[in-house]
């Protein structure tokens, strides 16, 4: 029960920082709501007993990731003003029908899948036993059957590196 | 795991998702509509996260890992790119970019 | 032994023709070496010729040289497998042999020729193809050495291309010979629809009701009509005579066109069954024989007349096998070899003399080249029948066939009997009208005629030898017994029984016979070896429209041109008004331009606007979930 109501608790921070992030037109606000959005989720994570993945989500993307795009916002100043609002009538109800029906066909593809029974508990694991989140078994899987990605996952990070400092630097106009 | 919980996790995803698309919709600046993607990016992690809970199998917890590098990666990216974009036009409105149309 | 030695006789000639053909396109010096690219090409003929002679002495029994597998599917296999026996190999002996000594004339003939490199790889291949064509022992190899002789033909007809004339006759014997080749084709198909199979031997196994007997003897016979020139197929021959003319020696006298008469002979099991068939070819034999033989007698181009007479001597042979009689035909295959490719060498000795064609600007040339004039009349006497020269001989051995076929109860082939006897008078007629045109009598031209070099004379000479002593092979019933139909052929032809005659008959017949060929040559000479140039002018002028009518060759061409060839013309304009119009411009550009339309079209939704994309995406994602899904 307390599970359901911590979790209750952080689902709202993420969709009140999401929401907010979507509609706030100053974008340094803009920026921080998604930052409370992904505390929020960083909260789910623990709960869920994903402690490292968790861990993860607050120090890469709360605090790497979407500084980096504080810094973007005041490396081109945009001001509150700079930003245009948000449109209104048809366009404004054309878009929420839209992401109405992603909604919509989300969930109804989603509770297709809960009818199955749960895998874990038909294997008789107990719910102390579950040790997917933790850092030895997400080390042993990352070490082993994703030993190779996990090397391409670092080449793709350099390129992503170099790919950045080529684009953002400042070249003599001819 | 109770199913409920992965319920509500999808639930969540998908709420997260359609917030973020609504977002990408509405948005006429480039960059609030680049944190938009984020948005949508966490709701996918969301997904494989309950999904391996609920399997208790550590391979979505890595591949939630793999997602989050990636975004990094498409962050810096993407950014970069706003950054010459802003450059050459000295505004982030992106309704106008039309240069490519045949 | 022997057997090991005749692939060798086999390819040797396809060796000369790649080894002239691509060895002076590779190397183009080598073409003015004249003399070495003649006699090269006459030795490897000359040696396929001695080892087919060594086949012949040491033949035993019918065998077959292996090459490998041609056509193998699993529903048809064709192997290249060639089949030696008495037939085949005595048509080689006859293409190898008075092959070799037309290269040899050639050597002095075309020595001033250019394009002699090519002349002599073409002559070698038409060697190895008319072999191939003999060889064969199934269906589709007899079919590739006939297109083979076809093609060459062409090329040789077409030799002096950059005059347009010879290359149109050239394109008319290709053409007239593929309406022939149908026949050919559809009656193989025919065939192998009944049987199964494209092999000769097994084919020779089955019996043949006598539709498919009469249908396939037909087709073939049209085949035979196109390759060796009959009614309605035979105006190609005339023409063919733009080529050099020891090409018109070597392949329209005496080896390719007769290869219709070879098929006759190689399909005698077929034809046995099929009496409708043989009627039909000793009447078109007998009908071209006399229609070529009055042609001939109005012409005054020396080659055209020769031609003509090929035309008419192949009606001949035709009346034979129709008679059932192969093997008379295949005999006077082999005596006319010898007595038209000397007629025809000593025209082109003539021709190469004085530099024209026209028997008006000739006379009494026997003076001037003594050689080449005795050797003609000799060919002239052998094709008039004269015992006792080869002509005689076949000649007699044919009428013999028609006429015992005729009072044996099929009274047509009398008719027939009776056209070949006046054929055979026409056919010393003209012959005489030529001879005493050309080389008795006063000298008519300009050039200064002089006798050929020894290389021309000498296949000459020994031509003469052939056209007198070629007929002792085959002697008729009453001097003794015909060595090539009792002893040679009989092993691989098998003949129509033929009703014997009484002694008396048959005296009766040789008397006919003879008494024709004479009877021509002294009305030629009542004529022509009296009067000369005036009397023929005297004749000309008296005949009149008919005289007219001959020398135009009773218009077949222009009546071809007519029925044939203008409702072409008609067919192809409508063809291309209809189709060109629709299929070739209104469809393909209506497809362009609905395409271009469609185009345009769906460029209308790429608005190059950011938003709208995104608004695109964002839809077809969630059309794309619903579908996969099947919410």
């Amino acid at each position: 029960m307390l599970t359901l109501v911590a979790l209750g608790i952080f689902a709202l921070v993420a969709l009140v920082g999401g929401s907010l992030a979507v509609m706030l037109r100053d974008p340094i606000y803009a920026v921080l709501s998604l930052v409370k959005a992904m505390l929020g989720l960083a909260g789910i994570y623990f709960i869920l007993g994903a402690e490292y993945i968790g861990a993860i989500q607050i120090i890469v993307y709360a605090g790497a990731v979407l500084v980096t795009f504080l810094f973007v916002v005041m490396l081109v100043n945009l001001m509150p003003a700079d930003i245009p609002p948000l449109p209104r009538g048809l366009n404004l109800y054309g878009a929420i029908a839209l992401a109405a029906a992603w909604m919509l066909v989300l969930t109804q593809a989603l509770t297709a899948i809960l009818d199955l029974p749960d895998p874990a508990e038909a294997r008789g694991a107990s719910p102390d036993q579950y040790l997917f989140g933790t850092l030895p078994s997400i080390g042993k899987v990352l070490f082993t059957a994703y030993a190779f990605p996990f090397e391409l996952l670092s080449i793709t990070l350099i390129v992503g590196l170099i790919g950045a400092s080529v684009l953002v630097q400042k070249r003599s106009e001819p | 795991m109770r199913p409920e919980i992965l319920y509500f996790s999808l639930t969540l995803a998908a709420a997260l998702f359609s917030l973020g698309l609504l977002g990408l919709l509405l948005r006429r600046n480039l960059l609030l509509a680049f944190l938009c993607v984020e948005l949508m990016l966490n709701a996918a992690n969301l997904n494989f996260l309950a999904f391996s809970r609920y399997h208790n199998e550590p391979t979505g917890a890595v591949f939630v890992l793999f997602g989050i590098c990636l975004a990094a990666v498409e962050a810096v990216i993407g950014l970069g790119l706003i950054v010459r974009t802003f450059r050459a036009h000295q505004d982030l409105g992106y309704t106008n970019l039309s240069a490519l149309r045949w | 032994m022997v057997n090991q030695l005749l692939p060798l006789a086999l390819t040797l000639p396809a060796v000369g023709a790649a080894i002239l053909g691509i060895g002076a396109l590779w190397a183009p010096s080598l073409r003015a070496q004249r003399f070495l690219i003649g006699s090269i090409a006459t030795a490897l003929v000359g040696s396929s010729f001695i080892l087919f002679g060594i086949a012949f002495l040491q033949y035993q029994t019918p065998f077959y040289v292996e090459g490998w597998s041609w056509i193998a599917t699993e529903a048809v296999q064709v192997p290249l497998r060639f089949q030696i026996d008495t037939l085949s190999l005595w048509m080689c002996l006859i293409v190898t042999g008075v092959g070799a000594l037309i290269h040899l004339y050639s050597i002095g003939y075309m020595g001033e020729e250019e394009g002699a490199w090519r002349y002599f790889a073409f002559l070698n291949l038409f060697i190895f193809a008319m072999l191939v064509l003999v060889l064969a022992d199934s269906l589709p190899l007899l079919f590739l050495g006939w297109e083979g002789v076809g093609a060459c033909s062409y090329f040789l007809i077409g030799y002096w291309f950059q005059d347009s004339a010879n290359a149109q006759a050239a394109q008319k014997a290709f053409i007239m010979n593929r309406i022939g080749d149908l026949g050919l084709l559809a009656g193989m198909i025919w065939l192998y629809a009944e049987t199964g199979t494209f092999d000769i031997d097994q084919l020779k196994g089955y019996i043949y009701s006598g539709d498919v007997a009469v249908g396939v003897g037909l087709l073939f016979f049209l085949a035979a009509t196109g390759k060796s020139a009959q009614i309605p197929l035979y105006t190609w021959l005339p023409d063919a005579m733009a080529g050099p003319t020891p090409v018109s020696a070597l392949i329209h006298a005496a080896t390719m066109v007769t290869a219709g008469v070879y098929l006759t002979a190689r399909m005698d099991f077929l034809y046995n069954s099929a009496p409708e068939a043989l009627g039909l070819m000793t009447g078109i034999g007998a009908l071209t024989a006399l229609l070529a033989a009055l042609i001939a007698t109005r012409q005054y181009d020396i080659k055209r007349i020769l031609a003509y007479s090929t035309v008419s001597q192949l009606g001949f042979m035709f009346a034979a096998a129709g008679a059932g009689a192969y093997t008379a035909a295949i005999f006077h295959v082999f005596t006319h070899a010898f007595f038209k490719a000397l007629l025809f060498l000593g025209s082109g000795s003539v021709i190469h003399a004085i530099g024209t064609q026209d028997i008006r600007q000739m006379g009494g040339l026997r003076s001037y080249m003594p050689l080449t004039g005795w050797t003609f009349w000799m060919g002239t006497l052998a094709i008039a029948g004269l015992p006792p020269l080869a002509g005689f001989f076949s000649k007699d051995e044919i009428l013999h066939a028609l006429y015992a076929r005729g009072t044996g109860g099929e009274g047509a082939y009398l008719v027939y009997w009776v056209i070949l006897l006046i054929t055979a008078f026409l056919t010393a007629f003209y012959m005489g009208r030529l001879s005493w045109l050309v080389f008795e009598g006063k000298y008519r031209g300009e050039a200064a005629p002089h006798e050929s070099p020894a290389v021309m004379t000498l296949p000459l000479l020994l031509l003469g030898i052939g056209s007198i002593g070629a007929g002792f092979v085959s002697l008729s019933p009453l001097f003794g017994s015909s060595w090539l139909r009792e002893h040679w052929l009989s092993q691989s032809v098998k003949e129509l029984s033929l009703p014997s005659l009484t002694h008396s008959a048959e005296t009766f017949l040789i008397f006919l016979s003879v008494g024709a060929g004479i009877g021509g040559l002294g009305a030629a000479w009542w004529l022509f070896g009296r009067g000369g140039i005036e009397a023929e002018e005297r004749l000309s002028a008296s005949l009149g429209q008919l005289h007219h009518l001959l020398e135009a060759q009773l218009r077949v061409d222009a009546l071809y041109e007519r029925a044939f060839i203008q409702p072409y013309y008609v067919l192809a304009d409508l063809a291309k008004d209809v189709w060109g119009v629709w299929v070739g411009r209104l469809l393909p550009q209506g497809l362009a331009q609905s395409l271009e339309r469609l185009g345009k079209a769906l460029v209308q939704p790429q608005v190059g606007s950011l938003p709208a994309y995104l608004t695109y995406l964002i839809l077809g994602g969630l059309l794309f979930l619903i579908w996969t899904l099947s919410l």
